[in-house]
């Protein structure tokens, strides 16, 4: 499934073009991302939760000075809901 | 909290209820719980992938969903993690040692960071060596216990204290140079020296730059200056040209040849000026145009002298010319050139650097077009005109065997019915006309001149010839038996005594005499009697005596009554009050036929009148009937 079905089902299911569907859903990312950027946690019902785990800046080459890059890497951790929804037959 | 701002912002933005922004961020996430149940992995835009992950150990989840964000969203995390360095699990939470803090704080490139860093670090190492000095006299007699509660207190009394007690304190202890100062120093001294050559760098270099820009501006009066030199060489009429020439050929003397001078002098404007245009044409464009005007030596000229040295092959496959499209390779012997014309949009400054071998160009475009459209037009109205005419010339043929069939097979059964009569060996002879009926006189004669010979009289006689005592059984209606009949009777004929015979000619005269009454002198052309009755040839139709002594139109014999009933039916339709009958004929071997029959007449030519009549009426309905094919074919 890509960002186009999800489009394309809402449009249908809701009665509004797919423009509109496309503007909700890259709202909602884009709220998400400034949240998980802002807080570095976002909780969201029945869905799951994404948060950002820390790692330690280290250097990726080996050079005689290191270059620092943040290696902090976004998770997601599925609610019960989720995994029970999925796990159903 | 997430959901309240989305479902806000979304009822605002799309003048929506809370309810169905609601409905709809719910929908969202269900819409990807749902993709990855099915599909076992979703897609989002920006966010990333979910994917279904297999679980071997836990058995009531098998299944688990693993987040793979898109490297946009990391980079932006990562990004922010940066602008708001130091990270929050990176700042100690408890007192670490010296050595560890010092790490932390000068790896970071960043530059407000390094600025803010010796004064972080002088803070931090001065009040760790106070503690660890005042630490290391009473550590000796301290738990472990009293130890932790102790740094705890120490902690929190740094956290509470001003920044200015702590200065204050930091200037009553005397300064403890550490060598990671000592680096920090050399450090910055290095980025001092290195800030200060990167200066004088920048002045040389702009210095450099004062010199290129006075060059830069001494060309471009230069080439304004040969603009106008060539302006006003291109404004000079050839007139001038020729006067001048007449002036330098005077001065000189004839010491120097002409045709190089004028050369040397018309050219460079010439040059000048034409540049922009041989961009603007595509070589392939200017070979198909010499194709057209049919300059096939000069293509091979151009390619050589002008257009190969002029257009490199990065501007071809660059542009079309005008700057607009993009693909413009035009191969020989196809249309491209066209297409290319399609494809350039109009521009300005294109129209002021047309070219005149440009308007060639497009005329000769406009022509070819002009051409093949002409040529498309004759074609059509060539092949056109030929059907029509071949139409016209086959109507007889179109008439005869696809508007009016019936009378072909009318006419056939018509003569298969007299073969019957006058030769049971003919059946072979499929002509199909009353006309066969001419052809068959040949045999009608060889009977009849046996006929002769008994003293009878030749059915094909004129019906103006007179009336002959034998003549009625000719005239009756065609049996099968009436040959043997007539055999029969002329047998007996013979036998019979003188006496009989001339009273029966007298009886027969008698009866004709009264049929010559009824059918009245006529000199109708086209009809002749035979032994069924009075045969029209031009309209094809047969003329028979009733009983009653009128006379009936016998239009055509069907092997159907149905099929007989259907032809009175049409012909009903033509000549309306033209009331029809069926009269069934049992011709033995030949089976049972149904003789299309049209009125009562009193006399003979008003039948004729009548079949004539019909005749041109169905000529009429055919001719019409090809105008209208022609007119909507």
């Amino acid at each position: 499934m890509t960002t186009i079905d999800l489009i394309n089902k809402l449009a249908v299911e809701h009665n509004i073009t797919t423009g509109r569907a496309e503007m909700i859903v890259s709202i909602l990312v884009e709220r998400l991302t400034e949240k998980l950027k802002k807080d570095g946690e976002v909780v969201i019902n029945n869905f799951g939760t994404f948060s950002i785990r820390k790692k330690e800046s280290g250097s990726f080459l080996k050079m005689d000075e290191s270059l620092l890059m943040a290696k902090n890497k976004v998770v997601f951790l599925p609610d019960k809901y989720f995994l029970e929804n999925i796990n159903s037959v | 909290m997430i959901k309240q701002e989305i479902i806000e912002k979304i009822s605002k933005y799309f003048k929506l209820t809370s309810f169905e922004a609601e409905k709809i961020y719910d929908d969202i996430f269900s819409g990807i719980i749902k993709g990855v149940k099915e599909e076992n992995i979703a897609d989002v835009t920006n966010l990333g992938e979910f994917i279904i992950k297999y679980n071997s150990g836990d058995d009531k989840n098998k299944k688990t969903v693993e987040f793979l964000p898109t490297l946009s969203l990391e980079e932006e995390i990562n990004q922010h993690v940066f602008e708001n360095n130091p990270l929050p699990e990176q700042q100690p939470k408890e007192p670490e040692p010296v050595q560890n803090v010092v790490q932390t704080t000068v790896i970071p490139p960043v530059p407000p960071v390094i600025q803010k860093a010796p004064e972080i670090i002088n803070e931090e190492i001065s009040s760790k060596d106070n503690i660890s000095a005042v630490n290391s006299e009473t550590d000796k007699h301290m738990n472990v216990e009293d130890e932790i509660k102790r740094k705890r207190d120490e902690i929190l009394s740094k956290m509470i204290k001003p920044k200015d007690e702590l200065k204050s304190t930091e200037n009553n202890v005397t300064p403890v140079v550490s060598p990671i100062a000592a680096m920090k120093d050399e450090k910055i001294e290095n980025i001092n020296k290195s800030s200060a050559d990167l200066t004088n760098n920048a002045d040389e270099l702009n210095s450099e730059a004062e010199k290129l820009r006075l060059q830069a501006e001494e060309l471009t009066n230069k080439a304004e200056a040969l603009k106008k030199k060539a302006n006003e060489l291109s404004s000079t009429s050839f007139s001038d040209y020729f006067t001048e020439t007449q002036k330098t050929q005077k001065s000189f003397n004839t010491t120097v040849t002409p045709p190089p001078v004028i050369e040397s002098t018309v050219i460079p404007p010439v040059v000048t000026v034409i540049p922009p245009v041989e961009t603007v044409i595509p070589p392939g464009a200017v070979e198909l145009h010499n194709q057209i005007t049919g300059d096939i030596n000069k293509t091979n000229e151009s390619q050589n002298n002008e257009y190969q040295t002029t257009i490199s092959q990065g501007q071809v496959l660059n542009g079309n010319g005008n700057g607009n499209g993009n693909q413009y390779e035009h191969k020989l012997n196809d249309n491209s050139y066209y297409i290319w014309y399609k494809d350039s949009e109009p521009n300005a400054s294109d129209t002021q650097t047309m070219s005149y071998e440009y308007e060639l160009l497009y005329q000769a475009t406009k022509d070819a077009e002009y051409k093949s459209k002409l040529r498309i037009y004759v074609t059509t109205f060539i092949i056109f005109f030929s059907i029509v005419l071949i139409l016209l010339i086959f109507s007889p043929v179109i008439y005869k065997y696809f508007f009016s069939p019936s009378d072909d097979t009318n006419t056939e059964q018509v003569q298969n019915e007299t073969s019957s009569t006058d030769d049971p060996q003919s059946n072979d002879n499929n002509q199909a006309s009353v006309n066969s009926l001419d052809e068959q006189k040949p045999a009608n004669n060889n009977s009849t001149a046996q006929q002769q010979n008994t003293g009878q009289e030749n059915s094909t006689k004129p019906v103006n010839s007179p009336p002959v005592t034998d003549e009625n059984k000719n005239e009756q209606p065609a049996d099968v038996q009436g040959n043997q009949n007539n055999n029969k009777t002329d047998k007996s004929n013979n036998v019979e005594p003188k006496q009989q015979v001339e009273a029966k000619n007298q009886q027969q005269s008698s009866t004709d005499a009264n049929q010559q009454k009824s059918a009245g002198s006529h000199n109708l052309t086209g009809v002749q009697k035979t032994s069924m009755g009075w045969v029209d040839v031009q309209n094809k139709v047969i003329y028979v005596q009733l009983e009653s002594g009128k006379f009936t139109i016998q239009e055509s014999a069907w092997d159907s009554d149905a099929k007989a009933n259907k032809r009175i039916n049409s012909v009903g339709t033509l000549i309306p009050g033209l009331k029809g009958n069926v009269q069934k004929v049992d011709l033995g071997g030949k089976g049972t036929w149904y003789r299309a029959r049209f009125g009562e007449f009193a006399t003979l030519d008003e039948a004729y009148n009548k079949a004539a009549e019909l005749r041109s009426r169905e000529k009429n309905r055919l001719t019409a009937l090809l105008f209208s094919f022609l007119m909507y074919g």
